[in-house]
């Protein structure tokens, strides 16, 4: 695999997400508990969460990238605050001169690279300029239908090239409108942090209208804005890590639980995120295809060592895989520990209770 | 030996191009109805284009000829039956081409109301009043009978207007023509709506939920995850809204507007024809009954494996 899928990260301290005292509580109901969660995770860590259903496990999850907003508490990816900050200190005029500083500072950048653009422009025409005006003197003593071919060729590889320009200046512009901090509404853009986020379901949910192929292409073209080949590039490999080259223009229709599944791991790795949630990623599997998709995500961290949070109820893979294990119950953190802690002797009468529940249905 | 190179002969000739290019014209089960229309639709073009020749012709003339033609199976024309059917056919197939173009006018502005407001109402954040404003005119449309509205926007319209539709002196659009289309557009624009906003709800939450994680902004998923899901949803609620327009336009006569219904009555006044009756409910009949053939058509060519039920 290229050495861009590996995220090996430098700043191994820092940890990718934190959530300090994150509480949710939905109309009457609280689905996460105060005084809410504090939790670190690490690099090249793979996190699992266990607990029983409406313990909060995927509101947690959710929280984290801000799919369902959390009430209280803060989240952090990478050091950077996505959550709004907290402004109750703050009068309201002092909220409005912050926002309209932002606001100025936005318009001044804009102005900025308004004058780069045109200078750029400026620069190129008179390039330009120079090089056919060295080129007609190169080509005085030409008979006139050979000169005239060869400008016409020029001409044409001109157009060629402004055309090129156009689209990259596009795509350049396209990128920075995606910076993790937007200025122009003075708030953190999320859809720029949700990139390096990627999320597995419980459903799969593919897009029902695109084939494999657009499934994956949709977010590089739109999200990343990622030159063809490059896009081109991607989609083969990611589909050939799990196994699906040839499904590459069914719709969802046309493929099974597990392959659907995969085709969704294959869309989130796509996009190179930095870590990946999967949220009940087999629960909606029978054994026999659950197996599969398993066996991806131990390829996940085996090869290519990306950082996992897990939300499962399958054991045996949490106790081979689980670098940390988090057990939930009714809205709180009950334990965390190691694996071997958590699985061979808990310490824990309500873990106990949970997992003697779950070895005698399997 | 011998009988088994003999069976080695390909027996088959294979077609020359010329019959391979006219099989796939050939009429099947599929294409037949496409070439029934086309046939109409080559009938009227001629018709159309014989009024440009002859000023005095009207465009339903080469129709009236080819049913003569049918009729003469079974003894007389048209003529000869009846001296005033000619001219009746003649009156009602000027009505149908009024009636035809104002729904579909009406048809067309009311989806882009309809689209608007739809994507509006499906808004959580008020936009300044917009979203308000946009559930009173669904509600007021949608709870006012049809023909109140058009009575009440023909009798309603300001004065300016009505002399500034005067002063365009332009044949087809009269003043009646005008308030007609627009009551029509905005009561199909309220229905069509609410049509298009249960489609867009109709989409599992799931879609939006994974278009979001994956970084596509919400305009973004609207636009390639949303919509493109819905459309395949609206059709065929769509398609009944599409003929409730061409029928309820029979409404707009009460304002004058010389459309199937108005004319009938005139003509059956006229000559003392009940059947003219039966020719505008016929008329009626092959505007509607092909709509909802195209757009079956167009509902199985937006057809995708494993969204929706295939039953045919």
């Amino acid at each position: 695999m290229t050495e861009q899928q590996i995220h090996s990260h430098v700043r191994g301290d820092l940890p990718l997400i934190e959530l300090k005292g994150v509480t949710k509580s939905f109309k009457g109901f609280q689905a996460i508990k105060p005084p809410g969660i504090d939790l670190k995770i690490m690099p090249q860590e793979v996190l699992v969460i266990i607990g029983s259903s409406g313990s909060g496990k995927s509101t947690l999850l959710r929280c984290m990238n801000r799919l369902i907003e959390p009430t209280t508490g803060q989240v952090f990816f990478e050091g950077v605050e996505i959550t709004p900050p907290n402004t109750d200190d703050l009068t309201r005029e002092e909220i409005k001169e912050k926002k309209q500083k932002a606001r100025a500072q936005w318009d001044e950048n804009k102005e900025q690279k308004k004058q780069q653009k045109s200078a750029q422009i400026k620069e190129e025409r008179e390039r330009k300029k120079a090089e056919w005006e060295q080129l007609r003197e190169e080509w005085k003593n030409l008979p006139p239908i050979e000169r005239k071919e060869k400008m016409k060729t020029k001409k044409r590889e001109d157009k060629k090239q402004k055309i090129e320009q156009k689209k990259e200046f596009k795509r350049l512009e396209l990128l920075e409108s995606r910076e993790i901090y937007d200025l122009k509404h003075d708030r953190i853009n999320i859809d720029a942090i949700r990139q390096n986020i990627g999320m597995v379901f419980q459903s799969f949910n593919l897009f029902l209208h695109l084939t494999v192929d657009d499934n994956i292409r949709l977010p590089l073209e739109k999200v990343l804005h990622l030159p063809d080949e490059e896009i081109e590039k991607r989609i083969e490999e990611v589909l050939k890590t799990v196994n699906l080259y040839e499904k590459l223009n069914s719709y969802r229709g046309e493929l099974s639980g597990g392959q659907q599944q995969r085709v969704a791991i294959a869309r989130v790795l796509a996009m190179r995120p930095k870590l990946i949630f999967f949220d009940e990623p087999t629960s909606a599997l029978d054994p026999e295809l659950t197996g599969e998709v398993l066996n991806v995500m131990q390829r996940l961290v085996t090869e290519f060592h990306y950082t996992l949070v897990i939300v499962t109820h399958e054991i045996p893979f949490a106790k081979q895989m689980a670098t940390r294990v988090v057990f939930m119950d009714e809205g709180e953190v009950i334990y965390r520990g190691s694996p071997k802690d958590v699985f061979e002797n808990p310490p824990n009468d309500r873990l106990r209770q949970f997992l003697s529940k779950i070895i005698e249905m399997d | 030996m011998s009988n088994q190179e003999k069976m080695e002969i390909p027996l088959e000739r294979e077609d020359s191009k010329f019959i391979q290019f006219i099989s796939k014209f050939r009429p099947t089960r599929n294409n037949i109805g496409w070439y029934f229309m086309g046939f109409v639709f080559l009938i009227i073009f001629i018709g159309i284009v014989n009024t440009w020749i002859h000023p005095e012709a009207h465009y339903f003339d080469p129709f009236i000829e080819i049913l003569d033609l049918f009729m003469k199976v079974f003894g007389k024309s048209f003529a000869e039956d009846d001296p005033h059917m000619p001219s009746i056919l003649r009156g009602l197939a000027s009505g149908a081409s009024l009636t035809f173009s104002i729904s579909l006018v009406s048809v067309i502005i009311g989806f882009v109301i309809g689209a608007f407001s739809a994507i509006i109402l499906v808004n959580s954040n008020p936009l300044f009043g917009l979203k308000f404003i946009a559930q009173a005119y669904v509600d007021f449309f949608r709870s006012t009978p049809l023909l109140v509205q058009i009575l009440l926007i023909y009798f309603g319209l300001p004065k300016n207007l009505v002399y500034i539709i005067r002063g365009l002196d332009i044949s087809f659009l009269t003043v009646e023509i005008f308030a007609g289309t627009l009551a029509l557009s905005l009561n199909t624009g309220a229905y069509q709506a609410e049509i298009i906003r249960g489609g867009i709800l109709a989409i599992p939450t799931g879609q939006t939920e994974a278009a979001r994680a994956l970084g596509l902004s919400s305009n973004l998923t609207m636009n390639h995850v949303i919509l493109p899901q819905a459309i395949r949803i609206i059709v065929p609620p769509l398609t009944n809204e599409l003929i409730n327009v061409l029928l309820n336009s029979s409404l707009i006569s009460a304002i004058g507007v010389l459309e199937i219904t108005k004319k009938s009555q005139s003509l059956q006044s006229y000559y003392f024809r009940w059947q003219t009756f039966i020719y505008a409910a016929v008329f009626y009949f092959a505007m509607a009954f092909s709509i909802s053939k195209v757009t079956k058509k167009l509902e199985i060519k937006l057809r995708i494996p494993g969204l929706g039920v295939h039953n045919d």
